[in-house]
Formats: structure tokens, C-alpha cells, sequence
């Protein structure tokens, strides 16, 4: 039921009714009309069919009366070739209304006196041949029979004149009742069709129109438009309804975009905010940290320190205060400003004899340096962190080893690798390292609080990369119970390469 | 609200339109349908023969209408019980012997399976009658008998009966001792009257006293009739009671007896119709014999089929006669 309602409730099938409709209301009128029409004619043939045909059996009976009172007279053969023609054409006259099915019960009458005259006139002309006067009363006797086939044949035309004069008083009035009757069908009929065909113009174009609308309307942007009301065609229906569905779904969209950018906006105002109390923790962290220890306190300590070994003759303490106080000094600056490799070097060393003395000869520190490569800059306390990291984490558990730092120009770029030969790195902790990189303040805000000047490796990549704009600025190799070699790939500035230029002109052959 | 219904207004119009068009339609197929009916109806003015009917003539004289009419009612009843299609030569009757004649020969020229004759002028129906015979046709004669007439069946009433009760309602009218007069339809109805006289005087001849004059009337001359009746009364003042044989003479002789203010004089008739039945009503008639007309044309068709069935049929048929009388 439910898929046949479905099939008839389409935009063909109603067009289909409609032209059907339209075809078999036409169709049915002209044919009507046409079947009337064509009895009316049947019946005025029939009207008349009957006296046309009496008509010529009278003429024929009086050719055949004339020819034989003709060759009874005269006994002219012509006479009588005219009387047997007419005869035998009122013999076929009268055979043809003796097998007729039904017939006028006159009309029958007539066929029967033709055969009795035609008898009565056959035996005058054989009698007359063989010169008998009895003729004459045949004749006389056909001549009678013949009058009585005259006063039928008078008979049936007054019977006929009595019907057609009925069927055309009932064939008028049912004429001029057709009449008005067709112009009614066929006014009724074209307006019908006119009704019918605006009605399903109407009703199929209207919900399109509407559909149109409402299209222009989104593309104005309107969103908010009423819902298109579902017509019952399937087409138009099926149209109907995915468009409130799109309109939904796009206003829905919209309006998720819209909570989406918001929310992000606040995630960004969320997370620029956390970067400011980032920052202005780091900032309170340091002033707390530079609040804590005074620098100039510190250095003048230092520096009296410095004196009274000098003044002891404590060489070694002398020393060791000295790196302590560049080591101090070069640890509050700024870590966001960048550094010369010579100077991160030279940090790295002071840190290094400083270890020395902690460690003694426990770790052996070797430096290869290129000197043409110092010019690169780096970002302070890196290459520091990662003697730091080989110190703690790759000699630590040993408690002895080497650690190699070494400084290669390659062209534009410089390598500076620190190798140890300590129990190298999980690789699981290097991934781990790398993905921390992107989190610069959690890895800065203490993971390695206590033995470490609090800037971890992932800081030192993060930096590395913000400096280089490279992604991939450091390496790790390690293997276990083998070592680690952490490398650095550092540009060098244009102003060094220009001087490597020059160096390299001048150099002789 | 639907946006796609249709509007009220639309509706309307469309209802209305259709209810038009069927209007219109009905009206055409009514028009149509009286048409046929009005054909059908004008076709039947042809008299169709359909197959398989026997064609059968009716001769029938102008005489007595109302006999006629109440033949032509029996006749035909019984014409559509046994597939017989009648041809009646004239719807009135015939008033004339050529007239009677020449219907006769038409008839017997256009071969016809039957003749029923109604008996009128006897030189004009023999001639006709031994054609018929000649070529096999049947010829039944009806109400009136033709001595010497070659017919095949004759039906009609006893005349001889006729007489006897015709004498019976006179004795009941004017007793024993009456003058009457006897008036008989002249012409065709020659055997008849001698019968009919037979008949009476075969009651009456116990009665010496009554006195019967036995006049002849024309057969088709109403006013005639009328003529000859005054001159009874005039020339014969004792008549107390008029027998009058045909339907017609009955009607006379009573009008004769209002106009001559002679209502002292009785009438016994013949047949029933509504001027006689007015009459009785009146008293003016005593009482009539009843030839039942009806029965004669349908026993007459019913013989014809049996003849043209080749089926014996009895040489003569008499329906029964009725009697009535003023007070009924």
C-alpha cells in the first residue's frame, strides 16, 4: 500500500492522469458525437432507403407492364428483350426481400405480387407467341396484380412519409438538444481542463518556486527562513526535504563553526594568558632566584673569596673561584639571546675545569675545536646542558669516563658534537626528549631541579630550532653500555662566512 | 494550512464544471436514448415481419366498429401467442364490395399464408375465394357464413342459438302475447338470418299468439337503418318489442324509439358495447345476446395456426354466447 501510494503520488504519474484525463474526456465527447452524427446519417439513409428502392421496382414493373403490352401488341422482339430484363431485375427484387431477415410485412406483399404478375405476363407472352388471343385476359390479370402492387407501393410510401415524418420531428428535437448539449460538454470540458491544468501547474511549480526562494535566501545568507512545507509528489517531496535538511545542517555547521572559532579564541586567549604568567613566573621565578642570590653580593663574595686565596697563595682556589664567578655570571643571562660558540666554548670550559675539581680525575674532559667554526651562534647553556647531561646521566652511574666536545666547520654549517662513553641513552628517553621539545617551560620549570642549572636538553632544542629555524638542529646517537654523542648542526652568519672567505684567499698555495 | 490544496474557491469551479459536464453528458445520453425510442416506435408504423412468422391477411367489413375492435383485440392477442403477423386490410374497416373485392385478390396475389374474412358482399369475396383456394392459401370466414364460400374453417356463433335466445329474452321482455319485429342485416348474411329465424320461431311457435314481422335492414346504412325502423312503427303501431340482430340496428332502433317517444316499445339487441351498455344502463334495451367478439378473433387466429401447422381444424367453431339483460 505504502509503496503503491508512493507511485502514484509522483509528478509523472499525476501529469499522466492529467493528459489522460484531459485525452479521454476529449476523446469520449468526439466520439460521442461522432457516433451520433453517424447514426443520425445511418437513419436518414434508412428513411429514405425504402422509397428509393420502391421507386425503382415501379419503374422497373412499368417498363416490364410497358415492354409487355408493347410486344403483346406488336410482337416485337425488342419489346420483349426490355420486358425480360425488367423482369428479371423485379425477380431479383423479390428474391432479394424474401431473404431479407425481417422486412416490412408490405414490402413483403410486393415481392410476392411481383412473381404473380410476372407469372400472369410470362404466360400472356407464351400464349401470345403462339397466336392465342386468351392473352388478353392474362393480361388483364396481370394489369390487375399490378395495381394492386401500385396501391401497396402507395401504401408503403404513406407508411414511410408517416415514419420520416416521426423520425424527423424526433431526429429535430433530439438535434437541437444535441446542440446545446455539445456546446455544454465542450464548454465544460475546456474549462474543466483549464481548471485541472492550472490546479497541477499550480501544484507542481509552486513547491519548485519555493524551493527557489528559499535557495536565494541562503545564498543571501538568510539562514532563518520557515521550513518549506512537504508536498505529497515524491520528487518534489524527496526535494523538499533534503533542502530543510541542508539548511539544517549548514545552519548547524555554521553555528558549530562559530562555537568552534570561539572556543578557540578563548583557548587562545586562554593560552596567551598562561604564556604570560608562564613568563611572568619565569620572570618572578628569576627575580626571586636573582632576589635570592644578589649578583653584586655574589660577586664581591666571589671576589673577596678570589682575593683571599690569592692572598693565602691558594692557586687552585683562586682558579676555582674564578670559573665559579664566570660561571655565575654567564648563567643569568638572558637564555632567549643567542651567543657565540666561542663564548658557550669558553663557558663550557670553565664549567668543565669546575667539574674537575668536584670529580678530580674521575672524568676525563677532551676538547677539539675548530677555530674557524666559533662564530656560529647558539643559544647560551646549551652545549653547557648537554656536558651536563653527559656528566649526570651517561658518566653518572659509572662514576668515570670521557667526555669529548668537538667543533667541526663544514662549509657554511658547523657541527659541535659532545661525545661520552658512558651507559648511553634508552631510546625510549630520546623520543621522550623530543617530544618534550615542543614544551619548552615544562622542561624549564624544574624536571631537572637539583643537579642541573634547571634547562633541560628539550630546552636546548626548542631554542635551537627558535634560533636556526631548523627543525632538525640536534642528534642523538647513542648505544648502550657504549656512549652518547649529542651533535648540534649551527649556521654560520654571513659575516663569518665572508671572513672564511677571505682567510681562505689569503692563505698561500 | 496546505499550500498545495486546492483553494475553496478552485473547488467550487471544478465541482461545478464537472457537475455541468455530467449534466450535459446525462442530457445527451437521455436525448439519445429517446431518440431510439422515438425510432423504435416510428419503425413499428412498418409492421415488421420477423423470420419465421406466417403472414396472415384480415378482411374485415365497416359494419360494426365496436365487433371490430374487440376482433382485432382477440385476433392479435393470439396472433403474438402463435407467431402469426396480421396484415389487416384496413384498420376501419371496408365500406364497399370493390373495395372488399380488390383487398381480397391483393391478398390472395401476394401469396399469403392465411386469410381471415369477415363475410360482407358475397360477388365480391368468390372470386378471390376460389383463387385462394386454388393456390393453397387458407381462408377462415368469421362472424358472418356464405353458403357456397370455399373456406376452410368458419368461426362464429350458432345462429340458430342466436334465435333461440333472442326469443327467450322476448318472452322475458313482453310475455306471451306480443307483436314483434324481427330486423335482419341484409346482404352476406343471408344463411345467418334463416338460422337465426329458425332459431326463434323454434321458441316462439308455442306462442301462437306472438306475431313476428321479419324486416331487412342495409347493411351499411346506419341511417337507413333508422329509416326503416321508424317506418315499423309507423306502419305497424302494435309492435311491442324489436329484435334487432346487429349491434348497429340495436343503437337505432333504440334512438328511433327516443326520438318517436315509443319507449313502451322493447328492444332485444345484439352484442355489448358502450353505447349499448348505455343504453341498457337507461333501460332502453331489455337486454342484448352477446356474440363475444374478442373470442371470435382469437379462435379464428388459433385455427389459422393450426391450419398453417397442418393440424385438423373443426369445419365450424361457434363461441359461446351471452345473455345481457338492463338490470344487470
Amino acid at each position: 500500500m505504502r509503496l503503491f501510494k508512493q507511485r502514484v503520488n509522483t509528478i509523472r504519474s499525476h501529469l499522466m492522469l492529467l493528459f489522460l484525463t484531459i485525452t479521454m474526456l476529449s476523446g469520449g465527447i468526439s466520439l460521442y458525437v461522432f457516433f451520433t452524427f453517424s447514426t443520425l446519417t445511418d437513419n436518414l439513409g434508412d428513411m429514405f432507403a425504402t422509397s428509393i428502392r420502391l421507386e425503382q421496382v415501379l419503374a422497373d414493373l412499368d417498363e416490364a407492364h410497358e415492354s409487355l403490352y408493347l410486344f403483346l401488341s406488336t410482337r416485337n422482339n425488342g419489346d420483349l428483350l426490355r420486358y425480360s430484363r425488367a423482369s428479371d431485375r423485379l425477380s431479383a427484387f423479390s428474391e432479394s426481400v424474401r431473404r431479407a431477415s425481417a422486412t416490412d410485412m408490405y414490402m413483403k406483399d410486393i415481392a410476392n405480387m411481383v412473381p404473380t404478375y410476372l407469372q400472369k405476363a410470362d404466360k400472356a407472352v407464351g400464349i401470345r407467341r403462339g397466336r392465342d388471343p386468351a392473352y388478353i385476359d392474362l393480361y388483364m390479370e396481370a394489369n390487375a396484380t399490378l395495381g394492386h402492387i401500385r396501391r401497396y407501393a402507395e401504401m408503403v410510401d404513406l407508411r414511410q412519409l408517416r415514419m420520416n415524418t416521426t423520425l424527423y420531428r424526433s431526429q429535430s428535437r433530439f438535434i437541437d438538444g444535441l446542440k446545446i448539449a455539445s456546446v455544454l460538454l465542450l464548454a465544460g470540458m475546456v474549462t474543466l481542463s483549464v481548471l485541472l491544468v492550472r490546479h497541477i501547474t499550480y501544484k507542481l511549480t509552486d513547491p519548485i518556486a519555493r524551493l527557489s526562494r528559499a535557495a536565494g535566501e541562503i545564498a543571501d545568507g538568510n539562514y532563518d527562513t520557515a521550513e518549506l512545507p512537504v508536498a505529497k509528489e515524491e520528487e518534489i517531496r524527496g526535494m523538499t526535504e533534503a533542502f530543510n535538511q541542508m539548511k539544517e545542517n549548514v545552519r548547524n555547521y555554521i553555528r558549530a563553526l562559530h562555537d568552534k572559532s570561539e572556543a578557540e579564541a578563548q583557548l587562545h586567549e586562554q593560552q596567551v594568558t598562561n604564556l604570560r604568567m608562564q613568563s611572568l613566573l619565569d620572570t618572578s621565578r628569576l627575580q626571586a632566584l636573582q632576589a635570592q642570590i644578589n649578583p653584586h653580593f655574589l660577586f664581591n663574595t666571589l671576589n673577596a673569596g678570589i682575593q683571599l686565596s690569592m692572598m693565602e697563595g691558594s692557586d687552585r682556589t683562586t682558579v676555582f673561584l674564578e670559573n665559579l664567578s664566570d660561571l655565575f655570571r654567564y648563567n643569568i643571562r638572558n637564555p632567549d639571546t643567542s651567543v657565540s660558540l666561542r663564548e658557550e666554548i669558553q663557558h663550557v670550559r670553565a664549567y668543565t675545569e669546575l667539574m674537575k675539581v668536584r670529580f678530580g680525575d674521575a672524568i676525563l674532559f677532551l676538547f677539539d675545536i675548530d677555530e674557524s667554526g666559533l662564530d656560529a651562534p647558539i643559544p647560551p647553556l646549551s652545549i653547557q646542558t648537554i656536558v651536563e647531561n653527559a656528566c649526570i646521566h651517561g658518566l653518572g652511574a659509572r662514576g668515570t669516563g670521557t667526555v669529548r666536545v668537538r667543533v667541526l666547520r663544514q662549509e657554511t654549517h658547523v657541527r659541535v658534537s659532545v661525545s661520552d662513553d658512558g651507559t648511553g641513552i634508552d631510546p625510549d628517553v630520546v623520543g621522550d626528549i623530543f617530544a618534550r621539545s615542543a614544551e619548552v617551560r615544562k622542561q624549564a620549570s624544574g624536571h631537572h631541579a637539583g643537579h642541573t642549572t634547571g634547562i633541560g636538553l628539550a630546552n636546548v632544542i626548542q631554542r635551537l630550532r627558535l634560533l636556526t629555524g631548523e627543525d632538525n638542529v640536534l642528534e642523538i646517537l647513542s648505544s648502550e653500555q657504549v656512549g652518547t654523542t649529542v651533535t648540534i648542526l649551527l649556521k654560520l652568519p654571513q659575516k663569518a662566512l665572508a671572513i672564511g672567505s677571505e682567510q681562505e684567499e689569503a692563505l698561500p698555495c | 494550512m496546505n499550500p498545495y490544496r486546492l483553494s475553496p474557491v478552485h473547488r467550487f469551479l471544478i465541482i461545478l464544471t464537472a457537475l455541468l459536464l455530467a449534466i450535459a453528458a446525462a442530457a445527451s445520453i437521455w436525448l439519445s436514448v429517446g431518440l431510439a425510442g422515438n425510432m423504435a416506435s416510428a419503425r413499428e408504423i412498418i409492421s415488421p415481419l420477423a423470420p419465421g412468422d406466417r403472414h396472415v391477411f384480415v378482411l374485415l367489413s365497416d359494419e360494426d366498429p365496436h365487433f371490430r375492435d374487440a376482433f382485432l383485440t382477440g385476433a392479435r392477442k393470439a396472433a403474438e401467442e402463435n407467431s402469426i403477423a396480421l396484415e389487416i386490410a384496413s384498420e376501419n374497416g371496408i365500406g364497399n364490395a370493390v373495395a372488399y373485392g380488390e383487398a381480397m385478390s391483393a391478398a390472395v396475389a401476394a401469396r399469403v399464408d392465411g386469410i381471415i374474412a369477415q363475410p360482407a358482399w358475397e360477388e365480391a369475396l368468390q372470386a378471390p375465394a376460389e383463387e385462394a383456394v386454388a393456390q393453397g392459401i387458407p381462408l377462415i370466414t368469421v362472424e358472418s357464413e356464405l353458403a357456397g364460400l370455399p373456406r376452410d374453417c368458419h368461426v362464429g356463433f350458432n345462429a340458430f342459438e342466436f334465435g333461440n335466445r333472442a326469443a327467450r329474452l322476448t318472452l322475458q321482455a313482453v310475455g306471451r302475447n306480443a307483436n314483434l319485429a324481427v330486423l335482419y342485416r341484409s346482404g352476406t348474411t343471408g344463411n345467418d338470418n334463416h338460422l337465426i329465424d329458425a332459431g326463434m320461431r323454434d321458441l316462439l311457435y308455442a306462442h301462437p299468439t306472438m306475431e313476428m314481422i321479419r324486416v331487412e335492414t342495409e347493411s351499411n346504412a346506419f341511417f337507413g337503418a333508422e329509416d326503416t325502423i321508424r317506418g315499423i312503427l309507423t306502419e305497424s303501431p302494435e309492435i311491442d318489442l324489436l329484435v334487432c340482430t346487429t349491434a348497429r340496428d340495436t343503437v337505432a332502433a333504440a334512438q328511433t324509439l327516443l326520438d318517436l317517444n315509443r319507449l313502451n316499445v322493447q328492444i332485444v339487441g345484439t352484442d355489448i358495447n358502450p353505447e349499448i351498455q348505455s343504453l341498457l344502463d337507461k333501460k332502453l334495451i331489455y337486454g342484448t345476446v352477446v356474440r363475444s367478439a374478442e373470442e371470435i378473433g382469437r379462435r379464428s387466429v388459433e385455427s389459422m395456426s393450426s391450419l398453417l401447422a397442418g393440424k385438423p381444424v373443426s369445419d365450424n367453431i361457434d363461441v359461446a354466447l351471452g345473455i345481457v339483460l338492463a338490470t344487470e
